[in-house]
C-alpha cells in the first residue's frame, strides 16, 4: 500500500470531486521534484555519472535528486554499467524493493545494449531485458552535463504523465522476464 | 537453552553488492560476534565481462580501446600496459617526444587517481566534505587530461609506437593552473586527513601489515609502500624516461592504514614534480613512429606502475593478427584477496576503513 | 647484464629450458615433477615476489604459468609446465607463496585448470553453476 494507494482512497471517501486534477497535479509536482537516488555504483559511469554530479561542480541535488543509499527510500536508480547475468538479480531484487513510483535511468553503452562488451559470455545485452528503463544516456560514458539533461527529461516526463499511467496499481507492475541464472 | 544461545551469538551479514562503501557490485560477507569480526568471505565476479577472452577475438589496435575500461579511474595505464607489452615483441622504438608524452599523460592520471580514491575514502569514513573537495580538485586534472586526449575518462591515447595525439597549443599553461589549483589544495587535505584527530583515531594502528607479510601476499605500489618496503617500479625496472626524472618514494612505517592515506598524498606530489620536470623538458620530434600492425609470434610481459600496484600484461602472439591469449595481472585483485586474512578480530565498523583503504577498482579486479 | 641474468637463472634451474623475452626478464620451461621445486629454488634466490599464475590452452595440451620477481632490484622470470589438457593436475603454488590463493581460483574458473593441495577451489568470477570454462579455445556460448 503506497502514497498512490492512500490517495486514491482517499479521492472516493473524502475529497470533492471538484479537487481531484488539483491532487494529481500536486502529487505529481511533488514527484517530480524529489527524484532521490538510489547509490549503486557498478562501472565507470559510476563516477561521471553518480559522484561527479553529486559533487560541488555539477550539483544534481539543484534538480531534487538526492544520494540515498537504502532502496527503500528511494525513486530513482542509476544502472551505471554493464549487466553480467551474475549482477541480474541483485538489479531486480533492489528494483523491486524500491517504493513505486519508481524511475530508471540508463547511462552509457553497456548498460542500454552491451555496449563494448556486448555478446560476451557473461553479460546480459542490454538493462531493459531485465527491468523497465525510463530514459537513456548515451555515451562512454556520458559526460555529467549529459546526466543533468537526462534527468530533466525525466522530469519533463514525469510532469507530462507520460510514465504515472504505467505505474498505477490497477494497471499493474510491469512484467519482467524469467530469472536468469543468478 | 545453552546450546539456541550459542548459535545465537555469530551473525552472517552480506555487505553488499549494493553498499554505499564497496565502490562498485562486490560482496564481502561477514560473520560477527557481537561486533567482532569472526570470519570473512568474499564474492567477486559481478562485472566480469571476460576482456581475456574478448581480447583473442579483436585485432590488436582495436584492443586498447578495451583496456582503458578496464579501471574506470586510471584507464591510461593499462592501455599503456598492453602497449607496452605488443612493443616489447615487435621491438618498436618509440620516439622520445612520445615518451614523455606518456609520462606526462600517465603521472596526470595518478593524480587523478589518487584523487578520486582520497574523495571516496573520505566519504567512506563519513567525512563528505572530503567527497566534494577530491572531485573538485580532480575535475581540474580531468581538464588538462580531456585537452590532451580529448575524452575525459576512456582515453585510448596509447598507440603501437606512440601516442594518438600531439600536445595541444596551450598546454603547458592548463597543466601548470590545474597542477597549482591541486597543489594549493595538499595543505587542506593533510588537516582534514592525517593531520586530524578524529580520522587518526578511526585509522591509526587498524590492521598493521609487516613488509615480509606484504611481499608474501604479493602486493604492489602504495600498499606495499606504506609497510615501508622501498619498491616502485618506475625506479626500480625504470621504463621510458623515468631514470631521468627526479623524484622520491614516499614509504610508510606501520604499514597500517593510516599510513596508506599518508602514501597517496605523498605520491600526489610527487606526480606534481614529475609533471613538472616533464612540462620543461619535453623535446620536439615525431610524437608517433610507424609501427607493424601486428607482432611476430613471440611472448611479451609489459608492465607499468599503476596507481595501486603493478599492472602487467603477459601476451602471446602467435603471428596473426589477433593476440592468441592475453592475461591481465592486476594490482587490486591481489590486495583484496588478502582482506578476509586481515579483517579477522576487529570491528565490523572498521571494515569499511580497511577495504577503502585498499583502493578496490573492481572494473579490473573483475575484469 | 641480461646475460648475467640468463646464466643466473639457467644455473638455478638446471632441468629447465631458459630463453630471454626481454632484458632481464626470462621465460623457463621446466618438467612438471619440478614445478614446486622451481618456485621454492626462486623464492630462495630473492624472487619472492609472485606476480600472477595463470595458464594458456594450447589445444592439445595446457600450459601453466606463473610469475615471480624481485622485490628489490630488476628481474622477471615466468615458468611454464605443460600438463594434460583433459585431466589438467598440478600442485598448488599455496605451499611455497601465501598470495597465489586467488590466482589458482581464477585459473581454476577460466581454465579448468585443478590446483591439488589449495584449500579454496571454487569459481571466484563466474557464478557457481556455470558449465565450462570461458578462456579454453574450444568454448562457445
Amino acid at each position: 500500500m503506497g502514497i498512490t494507494d492512500l490517495f486514491q482512497d482517499l479521492k472516493i471517501k473524502i475529497i470533492n470531486p471538484r479537487y481531484l486534477p488539483f491532487i494529481d497535479k500536486l502529487l505529481i509536482w511533488g514527484r517530480r521534484n524529489s527524484l532521490w537516488l538510489l547509490v549503486l555504483g557498478i562501472k565507470c559511469c559510476t563516477i561521471e555519472d553518480i559522484m561527479v554530479p553529486g559533487a560541488a561542480n555539477y550539483d544534481f541535488e539543484r534538480f531534487g535528486v538526492l544520494p540515498r543509499n537504502s532502496p527503500r527510500q528511494c525513486d530513482l536508480m542509476i544502472i551505471s554499467g554493464p549487466i553480467t547475468q551474475k549482477l541480474a538479480r541483485p538489479i531486480k531484487v533492489l528494483y523491486e524493493q524500491m517504493a513505486e513510483p519508481r524511475y530508471v535511468i540508463a547511462t552509457g553503452e553497456c548498460s542500454i545494449c552491451g555496449g563494448p562488451w556486448k555478446g560476451m559470455y557473461s553479460i546480459i545485452d542490454g538493462v531493459d531485458q531485465i527491468i523497465p528503463v525510463d530514459v537513456y544516456i548515451p555515451g562512454c560514458p556520458p559526460k555529467p552535463e549529459a546526466l543533468l539533461e537526462g534527468i530533466i527529461k525525466l522530469e519533463e516526463k514525469i510532469l507530462k504523465g507520460e510514465i504515472r499511467k504505467k505505474f498505477l496499481p490497477k494497471t499493474g507492475i510491469p512484467k519482467i522476464k524469467e530469472d536468469w541464472r543468478s | 537453552m545453552v546450546n539456541m544461545q550459542q548459535e545465537v551469538r555469530t551473525l552472517t551479514i552480506n555487505v553488499g553488492p549494493q553498499h554505499p562503501s564497496t565502490h562498485g557490485p562486490m560482496d564481502v560477507i561477514v560473520t560477527i560476534e557481537g561486533e567482532t569480526i569472526i570470519n570473512a568471505d568474499i564474492r567477486l565476479g559481478y562485472i566480469h565481462r571476460g576482456i581475456e577472452k574478448l581480447c583473442e577475438t579483436r585485432y590488436y589496435f582495436q584492443i586498447p580501446a578495451y583496456l582503458s575500461r578496464l579501471c574506470y579511474v586510471s584507464g591510461m595505464f593499462w592501455e599503456y600496459g598492453f602497449v607496452r607489452a605488443v612493443e616489447e615483441i615487435m621491438g618498436v622504438k618509440v620516439p622520445e617526444r612520445a615518451q614523455w608524452l606518456r609520462v606526462i599523460s600517465c603521472e596526470l592520471t595518478r593524480i587523478a587517481s589518487h584523487l578520486i580514491w582520497l574523495a571516496a575514502y573520505a566519504a567512506d569514513l563519513g567525512l563528505l566534505t572530503g567527497l566534494s573537495w577530491g572531485l573538485r580538485d580532480r575535475d581540474r586534472i580531468i581538464d588538462a587530461l580531456e585537452m590532451l586526449t580529448g575524452q575525459r575518462m576512456m582515453f585510448t591515447y596509447m598507440v603501437f609506437g606512440g601516442v594518438r595525439y600531439d600536445m595541444p597549443a596551450g598546454f603547458q599553461d592548463t597543466v601548470e593552473k590545474s597542477l597549482k589549483y591541486v597543489e594549493s589544495h595538499l595543505p587542506d587535505w593533510e588537516k582534514l586527513t592525517i593531520e586530524n584527530p578524529i580520522f587518526r583515531a578511526r585509522t591509526e594502528n587498524l590492521v598493521p601489515v609487516s613488509a615480509s607479510y606484504a611481499i608474501e601476499l604479493g602486493w604492489t605500489g602504495p600498499m606495499l609502500r606504506a609497510c615501508g618496503v622501498k619498491r616502485d617500479l618506475r625506479r626500480d625496472e625504470p621504463y621510458d624516461v623515468y631514470e631521468t626524472l627526479d623524484f622520491e618514494i614516499p614509504t610508510g612505517k606501520r604499514g597500517d592504514t593510516l599510513d596508506r592515506v599518508y602514501v597517496r598524498i605523498e605520491e600526489i606530489k610527487q606526480s606534481i614534480k614529475i609533471v613538472r620536470q616533464a612540462i620543461k623538458r619535453i623535446p620536439s620530434g615525431p610524437y608517433q613512429h610507424r609501427a607493424l600492425l601486428y607482432p611476430p609470434p613471440g611472448i611479451g610481459y609489459g608492465y607499468v606502475e599503476d596507481s595501486r600496484g603493478e599492472c602487467g600484461y603477459f601476451v602471446v602472439s602467435d603471428g596473426t593478427p589477433r593476440p592468441y591469449r592475453v592475461k591481465i595481472r592486476s594490482p587490486a585483485y591481489v590486495h583484496v584477496m588478502s582482506l578476509p586474512k586481515l579483517i579477522k578480530g576487529i570491528k565490523l565498523a572498521d571494515l569499511y576503513a580497511v577495504l577503502g583503504s585498499f583502493d578496490p577498482c573492481l572494473g579490473e579486479i573483475d575484469r | 647484464m641480461s646475460q648475467n641474468f640468463l646464466d643466473h637463472i639457467k644455473s638455478l634451474l638446471p632441468y629447465a629450458e631458459v630463453h630471454l623475452i626481454y632484458k632481464n626478464k626470462a621465460y623457463a620451461k621446466v618438467p612438471k615433477e619440478y614445478w614446486i621445486d622451481s618456485a621454492k629454488k626462486l623464492k630462495s634466490a630473492g624472487f619472492t615476489l609472485l606476480s600472477f599464475v595463470s595458464g594458456i590452452d594450447r589445444l592439445n595440451s595446457i600450459e601453466v604459468i606463473y610469475a615471480c620477481r624481485k622485490p628489490e632490484g630488476n628481474g622477471l622470470v615466468i615458468v611454464g609446465t605443460i600438463i594434460d589438457r583433459n585431466n589438467p593436475r598440478i600442485p598448488s603454488l599455496i605451499t611455497v607463496w601465501e598470495g597465489a590463493l586467488w590466482h589458482e581460483r581464477e585459473t581454476f574458473d577460466l581454465l579448468g585448470i585443478y590446483f591439488e593441495g589449495n584449500p579454496d577451489m571454487r569459481r571466484i568470477l563466474l557464478p557457481d553453476e556455470w558449465v565450462g570454462h570461458p578462456l579454453r579455445k574450444d568454448y562457445k556460448w
